[in-house]
C-alpha cells in the first residue's frame, strides 16, 4: 500500500508540467560535474562546493525574477542595473553611517520602485517590454553612477560585519548564507507561482492573454506583479554582491540580465511565455554556475567559456521554439 | 451556350498513404453558382488547393477551361487562373483600387504608372459591368461589401472565370451576404463561374444552383436546384433535436439591458427570461462589438442600465462580471478561452478560485471535481497537455469549465462559426447541457446558421437597434434575407 502511494507520488511529481526539461537537464549537470570531477578532483572538495554554491547564489535569485517574467511572455533587461543599483544604495548609505539594515529597506524600497515602473511601462502604458526595459536598465546603470556622485564606495567598515555575515560570509550548516537566502526566496517565490491564483494567474497571462483577460485575470495587474518581484529578487542578489565586496561597485551586475534568461531557458522557461517551472531554474542556474567553475578548474580560457555557456544557451531556446511551434497545431475532428 | 470551366473526373489524392480525396467528379460551366458543403474537413484544404494548383494528384484527370491540366501522371505545378474571396483581405492598404485592381495582378508590365488612365479604365470597366463602387476611397476604408466587389471586379478584369468564395457567413452579415449574392448573381450571367463553400445547407440551398455535399473526402450527395428540400438532405446529416423540456423554465426576467448606449450610437434594450436561451442576430454587423465590451465588462457604456436579477450592475470589468455571474465565451473558443500550457484540470478548474474565494484549491476538492467531470470528459481529464486533443475533446473543456463555475448568465458568441456539419451538432449537444444545468444563454451572432435549434427567443438587431423580436414559435415566419 505504502508503496503504491509512494509510487504514485514519484509519478505525479514526474508528470509535472515542464519536469521533462527539468529531468533531462539535470541528468546534463550530473554528467558535467562527473565530467569535471574526473577532470580536477578538487572539484568535488567541500571548499569548492561551498563556494560554488555561494556562487550560485545571486545567478538563481536573478534566473527566478527573469523566469516570473518570462513565463507571462515578457522580458526584463533591467535586472542587471538593478543589481547594480541595489549594490551602490546599499553601500554608499553604509559608508554615509546609516544603519545596515535600514539601508537594506531602503534599497529594497528603491529597486521595487524601479520594479513597479517596468510592470506600468509594459502593461498601462503598452510599451514593448524589450524597449521599456531596455530604456530602465539605463536609468538604474545611471542611478547606480550618481548615487556615490560617480565613484565607487569606500569599504562600508566594521559596522556593517552583521550585514557581511549575514548575505555572504555567515555560514548555516556549513553552508554559505548567500546560498540559504536564494533557497528561501526560491521556495516563497515557488510556492507563489505553483500553488496559488496569483501563480496561476501568470501562468495564464503568458499561455493565452485573450483567454486570460476573458476569465476575469487583471493582466495589467499581474504583469506588474512580475517586474516587481523581478526587482526583489535582483535587489537581493545586489546587496549579496554588495556583502562579497564590501563596497558598492558601479559596474555591478552588468550582463547579469543575460545570465538570468541563460539560467531560465537552460532550466526550461520558455522565452516565449506560458511554460516552465522554477525547479528548472534552479538547474540552469546550477549548470551556469558549474561551467564557470569547471572549465575554470580545467584550465579553459574566460573566452572558451563564454562560447560554451552562449551555445548551450542558443540551443535550449532553439529546442524550445522547436517543441512549441510543433504544439500549436490542434487536431480536427476524425 | 454553356461553356466548360472546371471538370473534375476520378480524382483521388492520398497524403501520408491516406486517401483525403477519394474519386470525385464535378463539372463547373460558365454561370453557375456551385456549392461546396463540408461535413468534415477532410479534404476540403486538399480539394482547395488542387482547383487553385495543379500539383500531384493519386488518380484522376483535371480540366481547366478545356484544357487537361493535371493528371495522375503528370502534374506542372503550374497555377490556374482562380480567384478567391476569403475572410483574410487579398488587397493591399495604401495603394489605390485601381492599382490593386489593375497594377497588382500577373502580367501587368508597365513601368511608368499613370493613375488617371487606371482610373479611367476602371470607370469604364465598372460601367460596362453594371456595378457602382467609389473608386476614390481608400482601400483600408472599404467596407466589407466593397471590398469583396472590388476583390470580385479584380478577378473579372484579371480574366479569372473562376471564383471561390470561401464561407462568405464568416464575414459576412445575412443582409450584406444576400446583396454581394446579387451581385455574384449578375456576374454569372456575364459568364464568370463560381464555386461557393458553405458551413450550412440551407445558406448553400438559397444562393446556389447545385449543391455537392462530401464527406470523407468523398461525394456523398450532388443536390440540383429541384432536389434542394430539407427532406432530401435530412438522411446525409445529424439532426439535432434539442431536449428542451429538460430545463426547467422560469418566466422572471434574469437580465435587462435599458437603453445601453456608447459613444452616441443606438440605444440599446432587450430583456432576456431566466432559464430560456435568446439569440441576438445582429443583420449588419453593427451591434456585437459594443454588446461583447459591455456584457464581458471591457467597455462602460454612456447611457443606460444593466440589471441582473432586479439589481443594477454598477461594476464593469471582467472580474466583477465573473463575480455577478456573468461568463462570455468568445469565438473560437479553443483558441480564445482556453490555456494551451495547462493541464486538462488546470483549465477546467480555472475560474474556480473566483468562486470559492480561496487562492488555494484544496485537494479534495481537485479529487471530487475529477472523479465528477472525468465521468463526462472521459481520459482527457488527465491530459498534462491540451493540444494533443481533438477539437471535440477542447470544445467540451471550455463548456465543462463554464459548468462547473455555473453561471448566472452565459453569453456565447457566434458559437457554430466556422464549424462543419459535424463540428456545428457537437457544439448544440454542448449548449444543451448548458440548458439542462438551468443556466441561462444568450448567443451573439450575425448568421442565424443552427442557432435556432437550441433558442427559445430571437431578437434581431439592424443599424445597432433591436428591431424585431421573436418568439419560439414564430421562428418559422422569420427569414434573414
Amino acid at each position: 500500500m505504502e508503496t503504491t502511494q509512494k509510487t504514485s507520488a514519484v509519478k505525479r511529481f514526474v508528470s509535472q508540467r515542464g519536469m521533462g526539461q527539468v529531468i533531462t537537464v539535470t541528468v546534463g549537470l550530473i554528467i558535467m560535474c562527473i565530467v569535471f570531477g574526473i577532470i580536477n578532483p578538487m572539484f568535488f572538495t567541500y571548499r569548492n562546493i561551498a563556494n560554488l554554491l555561494r556562487q550560485i547564489a545571486p545567478t538563481l535569485l536573478i534566473g527566478v525574477g527573469q523566469s516570473f517574467v518570462l513565463i507571462t511572455g515578457n522580458i526584463d533587461l533591467s535586472i542587471g542595473s538593478v543589481v547594480g543599483m541595489s549594490c551602490m544604495i546599499s553601500a554608499t548609505l553604509m559608508t554615509k553611517g546609516i544603519n545596515p539594515w535600514l539601508a537594506v529597506v531602503i534599497t529594497l524600497v528603491c529597486c521595487l520602485i524601479m520594479g513597479f515602473a517596468n510592470g506600468v511601462l509594459v502593461s498601462k502604458c503598452k510599451l514593448p517590454p524589450f524597449i521599456a526595459t531596455l530604456g530602465t536598465m539605463t536609468i538604474g546603470r545611471g542611478i547606480a553612477q550618481i548615487v556615490n556622485g560617480n565613484y565607487n564606495t569606500d569599504s562600508i567598515g566594521e559596522a556593517a560585519q552583521g550585514f557581511r555575515d549575514f548575505f555572504y560570509g555567515g555560514k548555516t550548516l556549513g553552508i554559505y548564507n548567500a546560498f540559504w537566502i536564494a533557497i528561501i526566496v526560491w521556495f516563497v517565490l515557488n510556492y507563489l507561482l505553483s500553488r496559488t491564483r496569483t501563480g496561476r494567474h501568470i501562468y495564464a497571462t503568458g499561455s493565452n492573454i485573450n483567454a486570460a483577460k476573458l476569465s476575469g485575470v487583471n493582466v495589467d495587474k499581474t504583469i506588474i506583479i512580475v517586474y516587481i518581484v523581478a526587482a526583489f529578487c535582483s535587489c537581493i542578489a545586489g546587496l549579496i554582491t554588495c556583502a562579497s565586496t564590501g563596497t558598492g561597485t558601479m559596474d555591478a551586475g552588468t550582463s547579469y540580465e543575460l545570465y538570468a534568461v541563460a539560467a531560465s531557458v537552460i532550466g526550461g522557461v520558455s522565452t516565449l511565455g506560458g511554460t516552465g517551472i522554477l525547479l528548472g531554474t534552479v538547474v540552469g542556474a546550477a549548470i551556469w554556475g558549474v561551467l564557470q567553475n569547471g572549465l575554470q578548474f580545467a584550465g579553459a580560457p574566460v573566452a572558451i567559456r563564454n562560447i560554451v555557456i552562449g551555445i548551450i544557451v542558443v540551443v535550449s531556446v532553439l529546442m524550445d521554439v522547436v517543441v512549441r511551434s510543433g504544439k500549436v497545431k490542434v487536431r480536427k475532428h476524425s | 451556350m454553356k461553356e466548360e470551366i472546371l471538370r473534375f473526373h476520378s480524382v483521388t489524392l492520398k497524403v501520408k498513404n491516406e486517401k483525403v480525396l477519394n474519386d470525385v467528379s464535378f463539372c463547373v460551366t460558365s454561370g453557375e453558382v456551385i456549392g461546396l458543403l463540408f461535413r468534415n474537413d477532410r479534404g476540403e484544404k486538399e480539394l482547395k488547393s488542387l482547383i487553385r494548383f495543379n500539383s500531384q494528384i493519386s488518380n484522376g484527370r483535371i480540366y481547366f477551361e478545356n484544357n487537361l491540366v493535371n493528371n495522375y501522371y503528370k502534374s506542372d505545378l503550374s497555377a490556374n487562373r482562380v480567384a478567391v474571396i476569403q475572410e483574410e483581405v487579398s488587397l493591399i492598404p495604401g495603394l489605390s483600387i485601381a492599382d490593386n485592381v489593375f497594377v497588382m495582378r500577373r502580367g501587368f508590365r508597365k513601368f511608368h504608372i499613370k493613375e488617371s488612365v487606371l482610373e479611367n479604365q476602371l470607370e469604364r470597366a465598372l460601367e460596362e459591368i453594371g456595378i457602382q463602387l467609389d473608386i476614390h476611397k481608400p482601400v483600408e476604408r472599404l467596407t466589407v461589401l466593397e471590398r469583396c466587389i472590388t476583390e470580385l471586379i479584380k478577378a473579372w478584369l484579371g480574366g479569372n472565370r473562376l471564383v471561390i468564395l470561401d464561407y462568405l457567413s464568416n464575414f459576412m452579415s445575412p443582409r450584406l451576404l444576400w446583396k454581394f449574392n446579387q451581385i455574384v448573381r449578375h456576374m454569372a450571367d456575364k459568364g464568370m463561374a463560381f464555386l461557393y463553400v458553405c458551413h450550412h445547407h440551407e445558406e448553400g440551398f438559397r444562393y446556389t444552383d447545385r449543391l455537392i455535399l462530401f464527406s470523407d473526402g468523398m461525394i456523398k450527395k450532388k443536390f440540383d436546384k429541384d432536389d434542394m428540400t430539407e427532406e432530401n438532405i435530412r438522411p446525409f446529416i445529424q439532426y439535432f433535436k434539442a431536449n428542451k423540456g429538460m430545463a426547467k423554465r422560469e418566466e422572471d426576467i434574469l437580465f435587462e439591458a435599458k437603453g445601453i448606449s456608447c459613444e452616441g450610437r443606438e440605444e440599446i434594450s432587450f430583456r432576456i427570461q431566466a432559464g430560456k436561451t435568446t439569440t441576438i442576430l445582429d443583420m449588419d454587423n453593427q451591434l456585437m462589438g459594443d454588446l461583447i465590451g459591455i456584457l464581458s465588462g471591457e467597455i462602460i457604456p454612456d447611457r443606460g442600465r444593466l440589471i441582473l436579477e432586479g439589481n443594477d450592475i454598477t461594476e464593469s470589468t471582467v472580474s466583477d462580471r465573473l463575480r455577478e455571474g456573468i461568463i462570455l465565451m468568445p469565438e473560437d473558443p479553443i483558441r480564445n478561452f482556453l490555456f494551451p500550457c495547462h493541464s486538462y484540470m488546470e483549465n477546467l478548474t480555472f475560474l474556480l478560485d473566483r468562486k470559492l474565494g480561496t487562492s488555494i484549491l484544496p485537494r479534495k476538492y481537485m479529487r471530487s471535481i475529477r472523479d465528477e467531470y472525468g465521468r463526462l470528459a472521459g481520459d482527457s481529464i488527465d491530459a498534462k497537455d491540451i493540444t494533443r486533443l481533438s477539437e471535440e475533446q477542447l470544445y467540451m473543456l471550455a463548456y465543462l469549465r463554464v459548468r462547473l463555475y455555473h453561471p448566472k448568465l452565459l453569453v456565447l458568441v457566434q458559437p457554430v462559426m466556422n464549424e462543419t456539419m459535424y463540428g456545428r451538432q457537437n457544439i448544440l449537444r454542448l449548449i444543451e447541457m448548458m440548458q439542462g444545468e438551468h443556466i441561462t444563454i444568450l448567443i451573439l451572432t450575425t448568421a442565424v446558421s443552427d442557432n435556432l435549434k437550441v433558442s427559445d427567443q430571437l431578437l434581431i438587431a439592424r443599424k445597432g437597434k433591436i428591431v424585431a423580436e421573436y418568439s419560439e414559435r414564430e421562428f418559422s415566419s422569420f427569414t434573414d434575407g
